[in-house]
Order: structure tokens, then C-alpha cells, then sequence
């Protein structure tokens, strides 16, 4: 249930009819082998889902967190508005202000920023999703821009 | 196909006119290969003994066993081990293209590499996952992998599939089919290293038409 609950879907639109697409804070897991990759654990997609995610590592290879950011792209909403999916947060638009959020959200997102040590500055002092998103990206790496992460 | 001798591989919106034996080969797009090979040889000749169409030499890369093996005109995982072999010539800077065509028996396939070290087992790369039926572009370290981007489907199961990784700065982006996947900015390799292959331990998978240009 803590796994679960560590999931956090900052963001997800419907830009074209056959496609959505949705913003991950999520636990990385695998062993680094090649068939057991460390990789953004976001649950089970369908065929023509594609997903890109940021993962720094260490000159070991490991990871430099426990988490990462990830941008999901899947052909069926339905692993994004599952309401048994506790990761799921459907928000409309990237630059859509913070303020719009429903409290419960806000509170997801705050509770990760917390449990992963992060500053709640990260939310607060930003007024878009877009603010979130790349708050998170920077703090983990200071080379992030989220318009290079990308699923398509 | 052959036309006049030489070996013509349909790369999507761009011909390769392959079979010189040396010089550069223009392609349509700006990109120029450096390096190609289509494997043609006699079965069983190790990759590490092959001479590529154009690029010298291969070699297997540091932390890798085993090797490729030539088989009916493409190239295979000759013993089961997963190798990664570079190519014996350097693009004149780390972003460049690798792109091969992979078929599978079902079971996990290999592809391209890029800014691969000739010192450790350190590269980007892209592969068939069979496992989860998807694409996967990955970085390894000093050894570990981490996953980067994934597409679930365009399964080279039975049939060659074209995979593309391009090096552009900070960005990689995975094709398969022509169609661009995804892009990410992970940038832990910056130095230019090899193009070359990698293998996922499957005998029975086949790598065909490899070419990198820049």
C-alpha cells in the first residue's frame, strides 16, 4: 500500500483522441541488470504506450535517487483515471495553475516532496504544474528541461 | 536486393547505396554513415573477425563476453552471452546516429549502441524487451542498466524491425519503424565513444543492414 501511495501522477491531458499523457513521480525498481533495468515502476500499459523518464546515476551506474520523473504517453486513459489506481491525478493543461488542483492533489504531491526529502518550495513557490514538474526535474538534475522528456 | 552489385537497403525516407569498400556513403538528411555493415560473410565468422562494409574493424567491448557470429548474411549472438561490440572508427563527435534492423524468435532481441567505451562496459543503447513485449532504450555504467524510454509494441518477433537511436548533445531519442518514440535528456555519457551493437543473450535473434552516420 506504501508503494502504491508512493506513486505520484503530477499531470495528464488528453491532446488527441487516441492519446494521454501524464507527469510521474514514481520508486525506481530493478536490479540494473539488463533484463531487470532500474526503472520508474508506473504499473502495467497497454500496446502503443510509450514512456521516457529521468533516472540519474552515479558513476557506479546506480541511481542517485530512489525515485524518478517519468512522461507517460498511452493510447487508453483508463491506467490514468482507474479509480483503484491511487497514482492517478487527471489534470487538464501543463500551465495550468497549482491553485486549481483539488486539495487531495495537493496533498499527494506534498506528501512525496516530503517523503523524498525534497523542499515543499517545489510546489509552493510556483504557480503552474509545468513549476512542479521541473522543480522536481532540477532537483534531481540540474541539466532538466522538460521539454526535451518526452513521449510520443 | 541487389542492383549492379551492390547491396540496396530501403531505410525508410532515405536510400543507402551499400557495397563500396570504402569511402563515406551519403545519405539523404544530412547524416553521413561512417560506418556500415550489411555482415556479409560465411556463417559462423565472429563478428571480431569480420570486415564491416565500411568502419575497419569491430571489437567486443570491455565487461562483454562471447560475440557475434555472421549467419546468413546477418549477424547473431553466437554464444548466449549478451555481446556488445564496437566499431573500430571514431564519429568526429559524440552525436550521431546508430540505427540496424532486428528479428527475434520470440524471445529478446538486440540493436544498436552508441557512445559506447572502449574501456568499460558503458554505452547507450536500444533493444527488443520480449519479456514485456516492448522496445527499450537504455543507458548502462560501469555495468548497470537503467531503463530511459520505452514503446510497448512494433514486436520484431518473426520479422525485421528498424531501430534508430540518435546522440544529439543531451538528447537521445528511440525510433523503431521510422517513428520517433521518445526523447529523453539523460546525458550521463557525454564523450562520443563507439557506435556498435548489443546482444541479449539469445542465439536465435538476428541483427541485419547496421549503419551510423553523422
Amino acid at each position: 500500500m506504501k508503494k502504491i501511495l508512493m506513486f505520484v501522477a503530477l499531470f495528464s491531458f488528453v491532446p488527441f483522441a487516441f492519446a494521454a499523457k501524464a507527469w510521474y513521480m514514481a520508486p525506481i525498481i530493478g536490479t540494473g541488470s539488463r533484463t531487470d533495468a532500474f526503472r520508474v515502476d508506473i504499473g502495467t500499459y497497454p500496446a502503443g504506450t510509450t514512456y521516457a523518464a529521468l533516472i540519474p546515476t552515479l558513476p557506479s551506474g546506480f541511481p542517485a535517487f530512489n525515485f524518478g520523473l517519468a512522461i507517460v504517453s498511452s493510447p487508453d486513459a483508463a491506467p490514468f483515471t482507474n479509480p483503484n489506481n491511487l497514482n492517478e491525478i487527471t489534470i487538464a493543461q501543463m500551465d495550468l495553475s497549482t491553485s486549481s488542483l483539488p486539495s487531495p492533489k495537493i496533498t499527494k504531491i506534498t506528501n512525496f516532496l516530503v517523503n523524498h526529502s525534497m523542499p515543499t518550495t517545489i510546489l509552493t513557490s510556483t504557480s503552474t504544474l509545468r513549476g512542479v514538474i521541473r522543480g522536481v526535474g532540477l532537483f534531481v538534475d540540474p541539466n532538466f528541461d522538460e521539454t526535451i522528456l518526452n513521449a510520443n | 536486393m541487389k542492383i549492379n552489385g551492390a547491396k540496396l537497403t530501403v531505410n525508410w525516407s532515405k536510400f543507402i547505396v551499400q557495397g563500396a569498400s570504402s569511402g563515406t556513403v551519403a545519405a539523404a538528411g544530412g547524416c553521413v554513415n561512417f560506418a556500415n555493415d550489411t555482415f556479409t560473410g560465411v556463417n559462423g565468422t565472429l563478428l571480431a573477425a569480420h570486415t564491416p562494409d565500411l568502419g575497419t574493424s569491430w571489437t567486443v567491448q570491455t565487461g562483454s563476453s562471447g560475440d557475434w557470429a555472421i549467419s546468413g548474411n546477418a549477424v547473431k549472438d553466437n554464444t548466449g552471452t549478451g555481446p556488445y561490440d564496437y566499431i573500430g572508427v571514431t564519429s568526429t563527435n559524440a552525436n550521431y546516429t546508430v540505427q540496424a534492423d532486428v528479428k527475434t524468435s520470440a524471445n529478446f532481441g538486440g540493436g544498436p549502441a552508441a557512445r559506447m567505451s572502449t574501456s568499460a562496459q558503458t554505452s547507450y543503447f536500444a533493444f527488443w524487451n520480449n519479456g514485456a513485449s516492448e522496445w527499450d532504450f537504455d543507458k548502462i555504467v560501469a555495468g548497470a542498466t537503467t531503463n530511459l524510454i520505452t514503446f510497448v509494441g512494433d514486436s520484431p518477433n518473426g520479422v525485421f524491425v528498424t531501430v534508430k537511436i540518435t546522440m544529439t548533445d543531451a538528447t537521445k531519442t528511440l525510433f523503431t519503424s521510422g517513428i520517433s518514440r521518445g526523447t529523453t535528456g539523460d546525458n550521463a555519457i557525454t564523450t562520443a565513444g563507439r557506435a556498435g551493437v548489443n546482444a541479449s543473450g539469445v542465439t536465435s535473434d538476428l541483427l541485419d543492414n547496421w549503419s551510423a552516420c553523422q
